[in-house]
């Protein structure tokens, strides 16, 4: 299936999912108008790549979110529970936590998500920008 | 219903949940499925609820923050915008808007000072000391000054009081006890010189603009200068 990318914009993160190298980025700040329109595209073209990755699989997930807002939290959590139920079923889903070491608040928010979704391999990435 | 929604999975969990409900007669294997697949939506809303509302309240909390700093900062921007860094005085800029502002209610009375033979101290003293003789002036004036008087420096050695309301003679009294006030005592420098100031005062009425108000206390400075310095012409 075609890659999806999506270039930043003002209250949008950068999208780069490169399916053909199981390589999924987010980056950026996130507080679309339409949180549910913006990532609910982005999740339904991830269900479909993720129902023809096999077991054999490495999915690497590189997000460095700066800012994001109540309905895009709503909408992390069921793009994460995507990977989630894919990575239960055998498929290895790789999730690199980038923040500011500085900033807790992504920093424990990254960690509450390796408590929910048990199925990820979680690795924190407190990087100075 | 919108093409995407936020609560898609709740939405469709709750309709699942209503379809059994409404049905009477199925065995009790099938209401206990039902409520099984409800509690596990359930769950899964409260656990990510409880995670939005902590993440959201720790961001508004940075977020207060940043504000407040950011109301301490356009204050402190505010206050450099309108004041004289040496002396704290307001800038030519803060007396013209000063007095534009009380010019369109009411009368105002207003001094123009200017300090005599300033270029000598700077030559002879250094500009650390003509600074020292500018801080000092401004200290005196306030001494003397009424509470509601606006001191300004408008120059390098030029100085407004702005006195809203006042009457010329109120005014001219006034300038007479700043002018002896300045020349008194000697200031506060190595050599301890006598500092001395020219005064011009002007009342304006109502309606007017600060170029009325400045160019006729300016004027009366410039009388001042003329008849030999130290002195309040009106």
């Amino acid at each position: 299936m075609e890659n999806l990318y999506l270039a930043a914009t003002a209250d949008s993160p950068e999208v780069d999912f490169r399916f053909d190298t199981h390589e999924l980025a987010l980056k950026g700040e996130s507080y679309p108008e339409n949180a549910a329109a913006f990532y609910g595209s982005i999740i339904h073209q991830l269900r479909d790549y993720l129902a023809g990755c096999g077991d054999g699989t490495t999915i690497t997930v590189d997000v460095a979110l700066i800012y994001f807002n109540s309905s895009s939290t709503k909408m992390l959590f069921a793009f994460f529970d995507a990977l989630n139920s894919a990575a239960t079923r055998g498929v290895r889903v790789v999730l690199n936590w980038h923040h500011d070491p500085e900033d807790d608040t992504i920093g424990d928010f990254g960690s509450e998500l390796h408590d929910d979704f048990t199925a990820l391999e979680f690795r924190d990435l407190p990087t100075v920008s | 219903m919108a093409e995407h929604d936020l609560f898609e999975a709740e939405e469709s969990a709750l309709r699942a949940a209503t379809d059994t409900h409404a049905l009477d007669s199925l065995d009790a294997g099938s209401y206990r499925d039902a409520l099984g697949a409800l509690i596990v939506q359930f769950r899964r809303l409260v656990r990510e609820t409880r995670r939005v509302i902590v993440h959201s309240d720790r961001q508004e909390r940075e977020l207060n923050t940043l504000n407040a700093r950011l109301t301490q900062l356009a204050a402190e921007l505010d206050y450099k915008a309108k004041h004289d860094p040496l002396t704290g005085a307001f800038n030519r800029r803060a007396v013209i808007e000063l007095t534009e502002a009380h010019l369109r209610d009411g009368t105002l009375a207003l001094i123009v000072l200017d300090i005599d033979h300033f270029k000598r101290v700077n030559d002879e003293h250094g500009h650390p000391a003509g600074d020292a003789v500018i801080v000092e002036l401004v200290a005196r004036l306030r001494t003397v000054a009424p509470e509601h008087a606006e001191i300004g420096r408008v120059g390098g050695e030029e100085f407004t009081v702005v006195l809203p309301c006042m009457e010329l003679q109120t005014a001219v009294a006034l300038a007479e006890r700043m002018r002896a006030k300045v020349a008194a005592t000697p200031f506060d420098m190595p050599a301890g010189c006598t500092v001395t100031a020219s005064f011009g005062v002007s009342h304006t009425p109502s309606g007017s603009t600060f170029g009325d108000a400045y160019g006729r206390a300016d004027q009366a400075l410039y009388e001042a200068k003329r008849r030999g310095r130290n002195a309040v012409v009106f």
